[in-house]
């Protein structure tokens, strides 16, 4: 049973996630799509949501980028950073398996690998309106 | 590529005992010996003003690794190619004549094992990771298998 101080904060925190956004090795594709996500024209603020820019702010984390040698490390202690419940997002198809660099000598296959990820959303880039859904039908399934 | 500057490259190569050959308009190659190579480096940006230096390239052919040098000087690009044998790639910096060099050469010698003598900064890593094994080979060498390499980096992970 969750006391009534938890049930408040879990439904302030789906109602407002604050987000960080991490880069790991990513081609910027991704990143531009996320950042399109927040400008007027698709407004994923209207749902709370709010980039960061510490991770100790953070209840999301969005990781965009294969995870290569040198990120491998950087990438663990960030979310190591990040407060309890933590919620991560494997954001375009480097993320989610390694993309077009996968089998290169320093990279690997995947946040997955690294970190746990609770939600990928593909695409090479996804559209802004995939990361939303991705993003509130994460929030969605918060208890 | 203006006549001029034609005529002063092949007049370098002519005294570095080789020849220029003219790829298309704009476009020359020089193949140097690398005991010539530093200077005709020195004269082609002292001389004739091809002091820019876009980047250096570096080939991993069979027995040689071959490195080119991409001068440029309005519109008109001067390629110097010279070779080193890959048992022992060792080649002459050029970082005394064309600073901006450093990094280029850094990168040729994480990522080909050319050792670049007069070059500074050769006990560091550019684009490898600090903690890059010793005993691991250059990367892009033809001969290497990429999934020994991940496996030694503790990339390849067992998916259950």
């Amino acid at each position: 049973m969750q006391s009534l101080l938890e049930k408040v904060a879990t439904w302030a925190r789906k109602r407002s996630p604050w987000i960080f956004h991490i880069n790991a090795s990513s081609c910027n594709g991704c990143d531009i799509e996320l950042v399109a996500s927040l400008t007027p024209r698709y407004d994923i603020e209207r749902f709370g949501a709010v980039l960061v820019p510490s991770p100790r702010h953070a209840d999301v984390l969005i990781v965009t980028g294969t995870v290569n040698a040198q990120t491998k490390d950087r990438l663990r202690r960030v979310y190591e950073q990040l407060p309890e419940p933590k919620l991560v997002i494997a954001l375009g198809a480097c993320a989610a398996a390694g993309g077009v660099f996968k089998g290169c000598y320093n990279v690997g296959q995947g946040v997955q690998d690294v970190i746990p990820v609770d939600m990928f959303i593909p695409g090479c880039p996804p559209r802004p309106e995939a990361i939303m859904y991705g993003v509130l039908k994460l929030l969605g399934e918060v208890k | 590529m203006s006549e001029v500057l034609l005529q002063q490259i092949e007049k370098l190569a002519t005294e570095a005992k080789t020849k220029s050959t003219q790829l298309r308009k704009g476009e020359t190659v020089v193949e140097v010996e690398q005991g010539q190579l530093k200077n005709f480096i020195k004269r082609l940006v002292t001389e004739t003003l091809a002091r820019h230096l876009s980047t250096i390239t570096g080939l991993d052919l069979d027995q040689n690794v071959g490195i080119i040098y991409h001068f440029w000087r309005e519109r008109n690009t001067i390629h110097v190619k010279t070779f080193v044998p890959k048992e022992k790639p060792t080649a002459l910096s050029i970082v005394d004549i064309v600073p901006g060099a450093i990094l280029y050469e850094m990168e040729i010698h994480d990522m080909l094992g050319v050792e670049f003598i007069g070059n500074p900064w050769m006990d560091r890593k550019l684009l490898l990771p600090d903690t890059w094994p010793k005993d691991l080979p250059p990367p892009l060498l033809k001969t290497v298998k990429p999934a020994e390499i991940r496996k030694r980096l503790g990339l390849e992970v067992e998916r259950k």
